[in-house]
């Protein structure tokens, strides 16, 4: 068995190290270990595997949030979200630093990709508190911490593909990410306090006075949400109302976020192309990806590997917390040059055996998942979401990751609060769809 | 990037023809993808518009009884057959760090193998799926809920395959002889994720 392991880690690391893709990386590596090891035929298993995940009735939701995302990314949400949550965020200490963490929230609601939301939330924030004086590290930072909310905050393309690779309900995982959303949310703001109180000039005097806003005109800038409530209306209203699966909810958010598109005219031939081309892009790249961890996943069971697995972590008796520290720490290193999708498609035919294997419930480790996922999207080098705010403003990424520093922080300790008490995700998906353990 | 035909110019101009015409069947192939996605939306959007009707009377029909199963055929057919127009835009993600790092005299070979690499896989899978569709054609296998004839989405993804596999050749051929890897005009700006 150790033969067998050290060769899937030479072939997996030498081809993914090599520049081959991911998905591709992942599936090759299956067809050399099937190959080496054992004398089934290898085209039939790759096709039939290949066949089963592209006709899997519980992957519809992805092409769907991606699409619904991409008629998003057209909209002007970024300028109406600023502008109804400016006047309240005005209130806390910290002022409109926290409309990055607010609208994230919000728009995290929404579309199911953290890209999308630092694309979308960035778009206004950066340069507003730009020209209002704020200091510009805290608003980046916050930015950057804040987007990743858009994987943990349902609906969620990575839950999704969790869901379907590791066979738990897409509905439970997305019910189980509310409530470390918005308390990762809270945490989030609570450092944004921390840095401003540390340092009162990272607030521009003029903005000191947003305290005396009257009353009316923070009722009235209400109405700026208003696109942005009817899309959560679409999506996660149906969904909750029990009117619509995760999927149906996504067909409705495609349409809705279709209509709030066109009412604001930015529909035209040329936008609709450039949906079309890039919506099939990324369903193309992703299904690479989700095609080889399958491959690779009845690959590994063939050679008998969770076996191992499952045998080995009773044998080394590992503390549940030791392992998940463990784990953490791995997904960090993997996280500064794989990207959040390639790290779960990647990992998990091996750690998803070791997880039960440790009992852990497979909600809980969704949750953790995403979790790492969005702190890979914020490490270098190969940081996404960092790599996305370069584009914006231009700033070399040893900058952006320094003051991100703070709030990667806080996601990490956050991280390790849900592995001491699990309930923090679990008590709520209990509450409203009933225990199943 | 130098062309590394120089001097013989009627086997570059080949190249070039060859290269145009798959970067054309890549287009049409993506094209359809998206007619797919748009034809899977609206399926879904009526499966919710007859859960909704079939509250209010029963004259509906709670769901479409093939819908869910079809969806997912479109989906995993829209998959596939945007895999060519994605590889050729460079969006097909993978580690790049290793490129960066031992970049100039080493990228050219890792280009290289990790292009024949590629190419060499998606073609055996192109291979085994049509292989499957065939066999699944001749022992006549339907699906269980509908008795759907099995090998029509199969062949909806062995033809999408075909179709990556081109494009991978390609780019092998196009990585050997140091051409440039990614058509510039199918990036678009997008969410990209």
């Amino acid at each position: 068995m150790t033969y067998v392991f050290i060769t899937m880690l030479l072939a997996l690391f030498g081809l993914l190290g090599g520049g081959v893709g991911i998905g591709i990386s992942l599936a090759s590596t299956a067809v050399i270990m099937l190959g080496v090891f054992t004398d089934i035929p290898i085209g039939k298993l790759i096709a039939q595997q290949s066949f089963n995940i592209l006709s899997n009735a519980d992957l519809v939701a992805l092409p769907l949030f991606i699409l619904m995302g991409e008629f998003l990314f057209r909209t002007n949400l970024s300028k109406t979200l600023f502008n109804g949550l400016a006047p309240w965020a005005g209130l806390l200490p910290g002022r409109l630093l926290h409309v990055n963490v607010l609208a994230s929230s919000i728009f995290a609601s929404i579309s199911g990709s953290s890209a999308a939301t630092t694309q979308v939330v960035g778009k206004m924030t950066i340069t507003e508190l730009k020209r209002r004086g704020y200091g510009e590290d805290v608003a980046i930072g916050s930015l950057a911490g804040s987007g990743t909310l858009g994987f943990l905050i349902p609906p969620s393309t990575v839950m999704i593909i969790y869901g379907v690779l590791a066979e738990e309900s897409v509905l439970r995982l997305f019910t189980a990410g509310w409530i470390p959303g918005l308390l990762l949310g809270l945490s989030l703001m609570g450092m944004i306090v921390f840095l401003t109180w540390r340092n009162p000039d990272l607030i521009p005097e003029s903005e000191r006075n947003l305290r005396h806003l009257p009353l009316s005109d923070r009722i009235a800038a209400l109405k700026e949400l208003a696109p942005a409530m009817f899309l959560i209306i679409c999506v996660i209203g149906s969904m909750y109302a029990g009117l619509a699966t995760p999927t149906e909810a996504a067909s409705l958010g495609v349409l809705g976020a279709f209509a709030v598109a066109k009412r604001q005219g930015s529909i035209t031939w040329e936008t609709i192309r450039a949906i079309a081309v890039g919506t099939v892009q990324s369903c193309s790249m992703m299904g690479m990806i989700i095609v080889g961890a399958t491959i690779l996943g009845s690959a590994t069971a063939v050679l008998g590997i969770p076996d191992a697995i499952t045998q080995l972590v009773t044998e080394l008796q590992l503390s549940p917390f030791g392992l998940i520290i463990l784990l953490m720490a791995m997904y960090l290193v993997l996280g500064m040059f794989l990207e959040g999708f390639s790290m779960i498609a990647t990992t998990l035919p091996v750690v998803l055996p070791l997880i039960t294997a440790a009992g852990f419930d497979k909600v809980w480790f969704g949750v953790f998942l995403v979790l790492v996922v969005e702190m890979a999207q914020i490490t270098p080098p190969v940081a996404f979401n960092l790599s996305i705010i370069q584009g914006m403003t231009g700033i070399p990424m040893g900058r952006l990751w320094r003051v991100t520093l703070p709030f990667l922080g806080t996601m990490i300790v956050f991280t390790m609060l849900l592995a001491i008490f699990p309930q923090i995700v679990l008590w709520f998906p209990d509450l409203v769809l009933g225990v199943t353990r | 990037m130098i062309p590394a035909s120089v001097g013989q110019p009627n086997e570059r101009s080949a190249i070039d023809v060859l290269q145009g015409w798959i970067d054309r069947l890549s287009l049409i192939s993506a094209y359809l993808a998206a007619g797919c996605l748009v034809l899977l939306t609206l399926l879904t959007l009526t499966q919710v518009a007859l859960g909704a009707l079939s509250k209010v009377s029963h004259f509906f029909p709670s769901d479409i009884s093939f819908g869910w199963e079809y969806s997912a055929y479109l989906m995993g057919t829209a998959f596939m057959l945007g895999g060519a127009l994605t590889l050729r835009a460079g969006m097909q993600i993978r580690v790049e760090v290793v490129l960066r790092l031992f970049g100039g005299r080493f990228r050219d070979p890792l280009e290289i193998g990790s292009s024949i690499i590629g190419a060499a896989f998606v073609s055996f899978l192109a291979f085994s799926l049509t292989r499957f569709a065939w066999d699944s054609f001749q022992s006549g296998q339907v699906s269980g809920s509908t008795f759907t004839p099995l090998w029509i989405p199969q062949c909806a993804l062995a033809i999408g395959a075909i179709i990556f596999a081109l494009q991978s050749v390609m780019r092998a051929i196009a990585a050997v002889l140091g051409r440039s890897l990614v058509n510039e005009s199918f990036k678009v700006t997008s969410v990209s994720e």
